[in-house]
């Protein structure tokens, strides 16, 4: 008896207040085994009693308005239960150390820095080919040796260091420099002139030279040569750079015939509208045009949604008459002038005119004007 | 619990009563079976109900050892046991 009682998990109340003798039977009444009742002091008293009870006793101390000042668990069952708990939280933290341990022992991550023409995923592929990826032992990986191989995997590497922090694999790099000189020898481009010109001032940085001052060059002339020939006779190919200055013509045409045809709007238009479904036609209308002379305007719009596309098609035409007309030449001549003017100006895209003027040719009806405008610029496409 | 009482009437064939039973152990404890309620609970004085009156018990040191629903158990130095 002592036993069993001993074995299970009770709590020791000590309880303050007044009318305990009720208390007492209330319990009692929902059948609840007390123990080891002791009175204190007046209003004081403790007891023993099972924790499944510890609901119902706790409500009913509730009720009575009775605190509990002191409470404690007995019994064989509550001490293994918290060594249990002990014991669990004791293991977890074994566990968790010893998981701590285990993973300080491999490389879980690589990090590469300093890359910038080298991707992270080159360095990290040549890093697996060398047996190195997450998951390896620490201790397995040689550094020194593991830098040395990746300098002489990847060639635009100069400068590596590799080393291991907590669980990283940290890769620093530099990549090697190769100035613009050398980046592309052997295919160089000349420098051509964007366009006609005649040459004002050259003057040479890189290369050899095609042209002199006072030449007159077409557009894609080269100018400058993507070589230089040193003292002892060899050709060696550089960037072939100039600042090359010419004055350059832009030249505007106009026409003007002295008799001509002229084609006008009368104001009269028929329309005609077709429908198609799916490009195939499902509506066209068949009218006549009784019109001599017409030009026409057409123009699509879709009546429905795209999911049933059905596409209106406006036919306009219109009806056009043709007159003969003769202008005389001197009668439009300044202002063909003055037109030809703004179409060169327009061509040179405001550049710093330097002269300008222009020329009629005239034969047999027919009267050109042929207005040039002299800017001096650059003839290198600097792009 | 070991209900002493319910042993010796399986025991002598004793016919069922439904009064209340109780004994004092070398006045160092007091086993009771068929009590109504505790009426009083102090160290010098234990009182509770039975079927038509009360018991008191008088002493020094007295604590209930076991209450249950129908028994209980005083323990301490008891000096009188009264039924009114």
């Amino acid at each position: 008896m002592k036993i069993n009682f001993e074995l299970k998990h009770n709590i020791k109340y000590k309880i303050q207040g007044y009318n305990f003798e009720k208390l007492l039977n209330n319990l009692i009444k929902n059948k609840i085994k007390l123990k080891k009742i002791k009175k204190i002091d007046d209003n004081i008293v403790e007891f023993y009693s099972n924790k499944k009870n510890d609901k119902i006793i706790k409500n009913n101390l509730n009720k009575l308005n009775i605190k509990i000042i002191a409470q404690k668990d007995f019994g064989i069952l509550f001490f293994l239960r918290s060594i249990f708990f002990r014991f669990g939280l004791v293991s977890a933290g074994i566990i968790s150390i010893v998981f701590i341990l285990l993973s300080q022992m491999f490389v879980f991550k690589i990090e590469v820095y300093g890359n910038e023409k080298i991707t992270k995923q080159e360095v990290i592929s040549c890093l697996n080919e060398l047996g190195v990826n997450p998951f390896t032992l620490k201790n397995s990986i040689n550094t020194f040796e593991l830098e040395k191989s990746i300098i002489e995997k990847i060639p635009s590497i100069s400068l590596v260091s590799v080393m291991t922090k907590g669980t990283s694999l940290i890769v620093n790099l530099q990549e090697k420099v190769i100035n613009d000189e050398y980046q592309n020898v052997g295919s160089f481009e000349p420098l051509k002139a964007v366009s006609a010109g005649r040459i004002k001032s050259v003057k040479l940085i890189q290369g050899t030279l095609n042209v002199s001052v006072g030449d007159l060059v077409k557009e894609n002339d080269i100018l400058v040569y993507p070589y230089i020939i040193d003292s002892s006779g060899n050709k060696k190919s550089v960037k072939a750079e100039a600042e090359i200055v010419a004055e350059i013509w832009f030249e505007s045409r106009v026409t003007h015939y002295d008799e001509c045809i002229k084609t006008y709007e009368t104001g009269v238009t028929v329309e005609k509208n077709n429908l198609y479904f799916l490009d195939l036609p499902i509506y066209i209308d068949k009218r006549e045009i009784n019109l001599n002379q017409y030009e026409t305007k057409v123009s699509y719009s879709y009546l429905s949604s795209f999911l049933i596309p059905i596409k209106l098609e406006k036919v306009v035409y219109i009806e056009t008459i043709s007159k003969k007309e003769n202008v005389p030449f001197e009668e439009v001549k300044e202002t063909l002038i003055e037109q030809a003017r703004k179409e060169a100006y327009q061509k040179s895209e405001n550049k710093s005119v330097i002269d300008e003027y222009h020329t009629i040719i005239s034969n047999v009806g027919i009267n050109t004007i042929s207005y040039v405008v002299v800017v001096e610029d650059s003839i290198i496409n600097l792009q | 619990m070991f209900n002493l009482f319910s042993e010796l009437k399986k025991e002598f064939n004793l016919p069922y009563v439904t009064e209340y039973n109780l004994v004092n152990i070398t006045g160092k404890a007091l086993y009771v079976e068929g009590h109504r309620g505790i009426m009083t609970l102090s160290k010098e004085l234990i009182s509770f109900r039975v079927k038509n009156g009360v018991v008191v018990v008088e002493g020094k040191s007295l604590c209930l050892k076991i209450l249950s629903e129908s028994t209980l158990c005083i323990e301490g130095k008891i000096k009188k046991t009264e039924v009114f």
